[in-house]
């Protein structure tokens, strides 16, 4: 018998070439594309379209650098197949702080150069994966500038940056690590840009609101935010640059999954909404959402959403999320709805026009046990409709009256208006009439 | 069942390559879409004629009407959740693994039919199957396995290994 994928059609071999996922089994590819000319034609566009950098920080190794280097002086037109690039610079085991030293932390060192070298060889690509590339402060600021007056990567559309900085780990000797929203300031002014995301932005914060170049941004991620000092600045300051924006999301960690209920975020929502309101009318589709994850409770979740004219497709979103295990129960559709899941839809006018500043529709989607901690602060909700794909038991609710030991300001929080279930299947409703949970028909 | 027995009279033939009139179930038939169309075009009006099936013979369409029959409540396949579908490129399903374990020309006889008859949920499992196969061998191995011929020169072959050296020491 011979053997056949050579008798094959040419679109059955891509086809299979085609299950191969690009910047994943890049191994597999650069095998396949070496056994015979067939293949090698079919493959090289797979392997390259999707290429991963790797190095080092702490060693001498230069990990593929170098290599991918010779291939694109030698092979332009390999360089000219790369749309997308995931970079990756961490340290490779447990060393301390002191044996970074060979790496200035001030600036770029000269293997980030190599790096860059190779990004600047890339005239086709549109994404720029550095997630897992560690920078110093000043090296991120040398990277944003240079990004911004090359002339060689007019197409770049999306960016995925890190904001842990490697200072951190020689903070106690008073390198600072935090990173303020003027760093990012170039990143704004690539005007091919659709969609950034900010993983590990601990530290990102702003003094002030700060005039950004207006960008045509679409979609903006926040990940691991830490929710405190200015954050509404700073989203106020992006929302004010990025006029196109559709999608605002914010991943925020918190220790014990409260600090969605405090008012430090609901605060903050509110100039973010007022900034936001005025491009409502404009924009197609228009999402924001908080997410929290609380690191020491894994079945926690809570994701605050607000959507306008309509649910925004997932498919959306242009980044996949990272570890993504770790956000399996975050759901995307709206409203929020699954297994331990409630659902809570409200109108409360008052609210909404004092936090949200249009009386549009909004939803929460948390556990239980969240709803159940629920506290608007000085008055309680008159009605509340929860939704549920389980019964819940009643004994597990308690009402919370006013909040006795919180500050004066709590009364910012009044809910007055009632609160009505969305039009969902196959849910039990219920309802909290006089500090009561009962289950309601219909 | 109650939908069987509405559904009982529609049998229709099918005559493989080498001759052979296969029956079945209209609904499982219709896995295939050429299959379908061509039931279609012929309006519901001469479904006694056998459908001959040139390209297909009768130990290959037995093989691929098995697979139509496990899989004919499948709900039609979607062109949106290309996403989905990629993130896991080379999952394949328990019964469909065990379905595909047969001798490679049998596998291959299995695509080329899928792609024929236009089964493309059949067609992407025996893709897929072949790419498990290629997985974590070395060049000299896929050539052994799928009896490759290496058409590249040694100056052809040194230089590409070089150009993608990049991709193979991680």
């Amino acid at each position: 018998m011979d053997s056949l994928p050579l008798n094959a059609p040419e679109e059955i071999l891509s086809m299979i070439v085609l299950c191969f996922q690009p910047g994943r089994d890049t191994r597999t590819l650069a095998r396949l594309s070496r056994t015979c000319t067939t293949f090698h034609r079919i493959a090289q566009p797979s392997l390259y379209r999707d290429i991963f950098i790797q190095r080092f920080r702490d060693f001498e190794d230069l990990g593929n650098v170098k290599k991918l280097l010779d291939t694109f002086y030698e092979h332009p037109e390999l360089a000219g197949l790369v749309k997308s690039v995931r970079a990756r610079c961490t340290q490779s085991g447990r060393s301390e702080y002191h044996l970074w030293g060979s790496e200035s932390f001030h600036n770029l060192s000269n293997k980030d150069i190599l790096v860059f070298n190779i990004l600047s060889k890339l005239p086709e690509l549109q994404r720029m994966d550095l997630s897992e590339y560690s920078w110093s402060i000043k090296g991120l600021a040398a990277f944003l500038h240079w990004l911004v007056a090359n002339p060689n990567l007019p197409n770049i559309r999306h960016i995925e940056l890190r904001l842990d900085f490697i200072e951190k780990i020689v903070s106690h000797a008073g390198i600072s690590n935090r990173a303020y929203l003027s760093s990012l300031r170039p990143l704004f002014q690539l005007q091919a840009l659709e969609s950034i995301a900010i993983r590990r932005a601990y530290s990102l914060s702003t003094s002030s609101t700060m005039l950004l170049h207006p960008s045509n941004v679409k979609h903006i991620l926040l990940d691991r935010l830490i929710c405190k000092g200015n954050l509404d600045l700073t989203l106020c300051s992006i929302a004010q640059a990025c006029k196109k924006l559709e999608t605002l999301t914010l991943i925020c960690e918190s220790n014990h999954g409260l600090l969605f209920l405090h008012r430090s975020i609901i605060k903050n929502i509110g100039p973010l909404q007022d900034a936001f309101d005025r491009r409502i009318t404009h924009a197609p589709a228009m999402r924001y959402e908080v997410r929290l994850l609380d690191s020491s409770n894994p079945h926690f979740e809570c994701i605050f959403r607000l959507e306008y004219k309509g649910p925004v497709p997932t498919s959306e979103y242009p980044w996949p999320l990272k570890n993504e295990s770790e956000y399996d129960r975050v759901s995307y559709s709206s409203p929020v709805l699954g297994n331990n899941h409630l659902c809570l839809r409200m109108e409360t006018r008052a609210f909404k026009l004092k936090y949200l500043g249009s009386p549009q529709t909004w939803a929460i989607g948390m556990t239980l046990e969240l709803v159940n901690q629920l506290d608007f602060g000085a008055s309680r909700p008159v009605t509340l409709t929860i939704l549920s794909k389980e019964r819940i038991d009643e004994n597990l609710w308690s009402v919370l009256g006013p909040d006795d030991d919180e500050d004066d300001e709590d009364d910012e929080l009044e809910v007055t208006g009632r609160l009505v279930g969305a039009s969902l299947q196959n849910v039990h409703r219920y309802q909290i009439i006089d500090g009561e949970l009962q289950e309601i028909q219909s | 069942m109650a939908s069987a027995s509405t559904d009982a009279a529609k049998v229709i033939k099918v005559t493989t390559s080498d001759g052979i009139d296969i029956t079945v179930d209209r609904q499982v038939a219709e896995r295939s879409i050429l299959i379908k169309n061509l039931l279609e075009d012929l309006g519901g009006e001469s479904t006694d004629e056998p459908i001959p099936i040139p390209n297909v013979n009768e130990a290959v369409m037995k093989k691929v009407l098995e697979w139509c029959e496990h899989h004919k409540a499948d709900p039609p396949a979607s062109q949106d959740d290309d996403s989905d579908s990629r993130k896991k490129s080379t999952d394949i399903e328990e019964w469909d693994q065990k379905f595909m374990q047969v001798d490679q020309e049998m596998l291959f006889e299995i695509i080329l039919a899928a792609n024929y008859l236009d089964i493309k949920a059949l067609l992407d499992v025996g893709c897929k199957t072949v790419a498990n196969m290629i997985k974590g061998k070395s060049p000299d191995e896929i050539r052994k396995t799928f009896n490759i011929q290496n058409d590249f020169t040694p100056e052809e072959e040194d230089q590409i290994r070089r150009e993608n050296e990049w991709a193979e020491d991680r």
